[in-house]
């Protein structure tokens, strides 16, 4: 099928579309297959990958409860631990223990281990996709918070629009470490709403707009498009990933807020990691990759871009009326300047020859005896 | 309080839904489980009280109908507590349907009647308990003076100032808390005419720091509190819940000796949402037909009036 589209797309072999096949083709044939079902419909509908590196047990153990407290428990979870450290992997080990065999809640059995070794930041979650047999993917690190129908509206969304990516809200709240008060951290923050209650691809290429515990992918994303997070990248990635899979598959977007992203204040935030620069680095780099592609632009983006494009001339006339107005205000307000200059020019001329004349010098007794006398009459004014 | 302790749970049911109260009884029998393992409590009863209106009556937990959020009638006994009777078998749950509302006070002093365990575990239905949440409710309540016990609500966390090293904090939210017997007995019950639902538990906390007991937080018994935000991010209280934290926040102000406090909260509520606009018409009406109780705090030991809150919060 891909085959044929390709062959008889070749008219154009530089055109857009024949790149755009062309492109997802080679990403196919190369996608690696991810784990079969014996049977589909004994697929969990979600899998939830969560990256670990065990510095913080407790935020984990947070949010292994809130996926307890789930309304719709057809989930597995697989905790990736990431390069854990020897000294970091009893506290682990015990909130994973403790979550396995004693929660009794519909985590238990569902829940997998797996041990990461090597690579960056988005290792785990690779190493995860592959190993994940939900029929949609999200990723959650483990200091992240969900609310308790988090799973369900992605559920009744993947009901609306099967195969779409899913996106909710996702809010925020700051968070700070309290070494000597358990649990070792604690809120501090209002809760924020800083992201946008529904999906716009146009607003997601100026910023990611849905943290990755917002936006749950269909399996095919990566098991027949081949996508993957892009272990390149030091931040981003998740951006990345949904603006690809967006294009593609379309985005069915709730405006409810199901999940709680947790900033630190002090250490351990990705931005503080990764450094400011970094940051902008990458974001030029992606921006670079996205203008290298053909992009598949949902319904409406036409008029969109329409509408943007319209602005930003109307914007760019404006600006050239603007400026010529202040050119022509400028040469004015240079006139005025320079007859102004002339005036004073001229009364200083009138003043001093006046000054000069002998008329006003032979009246200069006249002037100081009345002077005089007005003081002797009245005092000095 | 010498361990351990017997424990009286006591959950007020209005409208739930069975699954969510299987979700809370999963959790609290594991975290009963995990309590008596850690040898800080023996004995727990838990009283299922139905407030919802037109419940079908009944008394036994086997035979037990709940009715559902949306009407739906659903027999408890086949539910949790035949599916997962091992979990059930470490605890000792009883059902009483009141046959009518008695809301989250009148229900909460009905189930603690009588309470003759060491202390008292308030619960609301939509609650997940961390497995170690009731070892360190009720250890705490071990501590001097500790008469009130206060859980840390996930994802939510209350804004709430807390002591850090002492853990004294100025209210316990009912929503989670455990309650030694003699402050029960010496401060109870919740009062139920001017708080039925909420400002039961800043009521109850004050009066209980009035007669000398300490209220604390303990940020490590963690909670899931299902609750959900809206789009600005506060926590989405329904029509019923604003009107009574309205009307809540008037008669606080009013028992407190705080005239003033009650007077600029009238201003702002009567002409406020249609919610509010009840609750400030309901207070007005109470306190034409009612002769005042005795004011309380007239010195201002204990009430914190801090724009529309009872603390100056953290955030």
């Amino acid at each position: 099928m891909t085959d044929d589209l390709l062959a008889r797309t070749s008219f154009a072999a530089d055109g857009p579309m024949h790149r755009l096949l062309r492109r997802l083709a080679e990403r196919a044939t190369a996608a690696v297959p991810l784990p079969a079902a014996p049977d589909p419909a004994d697929r969990p509908f979600l899998s939830v990958l969560t990256r670990t590196q065990g510095r913080r047990p407790e935020t984990l153990r947070e949010l292994l409860l809130c996926l307890a407290a789930q309304t719709c428990d057809d989930f597995e979870l697989l905790v990736l631990c990431h390069d854990v450290p020897a000294d970091r992997a009893a506290a682990l080990d015990e909130v994973l223990a403790e979550v396995l065999a004693e929660l009794d809640s519909p985590l238990r059995g569902k829940v997998r281990r797996v041990d990461v070794a090597g690579g960056g930041r988005s290792r785990p979650l690779n190493v995860g996709i592959e190993q994940a047999r939900g029929r949609y993917l999200v990723a959650v690190d483990d200091d992240d918070l969900v609310l308790a129908h988090w799973a369900a509206e992605f559920r009744r969304l993947a009901d609306e629009a099967p195969g779409a990516v899913l996106r909710a809200v996702v809010a925020e709240q700051d968070v700070v470490e309290t070494p000597d008060v358990a649990p070792g951290h604690t809120a501090a923050s209002a809760i924020r709403t800083p992201y946008a209650e529904r999906f716009d691809i146009l607003g997601h290429l100026v910023s990611n707009q849905t943290p990755n515990l917002g936006a749950a992918f269909p399996r095919e994303c990566f098991d027949l498009l081949g996508l993957r997070y892009d272990e390149m990248l030091p931040v981003f990635e998740d951006w990345d990933l949904l603006v690809e899979a967006a294009l593609l598959c379309g985005v069915a977007s709730t405006p409810e807020v199901t999940a709680v992203y947790r900033r630190w204040q002090h250490q351990g935030s990705s931005l503080l990691e990764a450094g400011e620069e970094s940051w902008r680095a990458t974001e030029r780099d992606l921006a670079a990759r996205m203008d290298a592609r053909e992009l598949l632009l949902p319904p409406g983006t036409f008029s969109a871009l329409r509408w943007y494009k319209a602005e930003q001339l109307e914007y760019a006339a404006e600006h050239e009326r603007m400026a010529g107005a202040r050119d022509a205000a400028e040469v004015e307000l240079s006139r005025v300047t320079d007859l102004l200059a002339q005036t004073q020019q001229q009364m200083a001329d009138v003043i001093r020859s006046y000054e000069e004349s002998t008329s006003w010098r032979l009246t200069a007794p006249v002037r100081r005896a009345t002077d005089t006398a007005r003081r002797l009459r009245g005092g000095a004014s | 309080m010498t361990a351990p302790v017997s424990v009286r749970v006591a959950v007020v049911l209005h409208r739930t839904d069975r699954a969510v109260l299987e979700r809370l009884l999963r959790s609290l029998a594991v975290a009963v489980a995990r309590a008596r393992a850690e040898g800080s409590v023996s004995d727990v009863t838990v009283h299922l009280g139905d407030s919802t209106p037109n419940s079908p009556p009944g008394s036994a937990v086997d035979s037990a109908v709940i009715m559902e959020k949306s009407g739906a009638q659903r027999p408890l006994g086949t539910g949790f507590l035949h599916d997962h009777r091992e979990a059930a078998a470490g605890l000792d749950v009883r059902y009483d349907a009141f046959g009518e509302n008695l809301w989250h006070s009148g229900g909460t002093n009905r189930l603690l009647d009588g309470l003759t365990e060491d202390a008292a575990l308030l619960l609301n239905p939509d609650l997940l308990l961390a497995p170690d949440a009731v070892d360190r409710l009720v250890r705490a309540l071990g501590g001097d003076r500790v008469g009130i016990a206060d859980a840390r609500q996930l994802p939510f966390e209350h804004p709430k100032p807390h002591d850090p090293v002492t853990g004294d904090v100025p209210w316990a939210s009912m929503a989670a808390c455990a309650v030694r017997r003699e402050t029960w007995e010496e401060v109870g019950p919740l009062d139920a005419e001017w708080f039925p639902m909420h400002g039961n538990d800043v009521d109850f906390s004050w009066r209980a720091r009035l007669a000398g007991w300490r209220v604390v937080h303990v940020p490590g018994a963690r909670v899931v509190h299902d609750k959900r935000l809206t789009s600005a991010g506060s926590v989405a209280p329904s029509e019923v819940e604003e009107e009574h934290g309205a009307r809540a926040a008037l008669l606080l102000a009013v028992k407190y000796s705080r005239p003033d406090v009650a007077e600029r909260h009238f201003a702002t509520l009567e002409s406020g949402t249609p919610a509010q606009r009840r609750g400030a018409a309901a207070v007005r009406s109470l306190l034409s037909h009612t002769a005042l109780p005795p004011l309380l705090d007239p010195d201002h030991l204990v009430a914190e009036f801090v724009g529309g809150d009872f603390a100056a919060h953290r955030f």
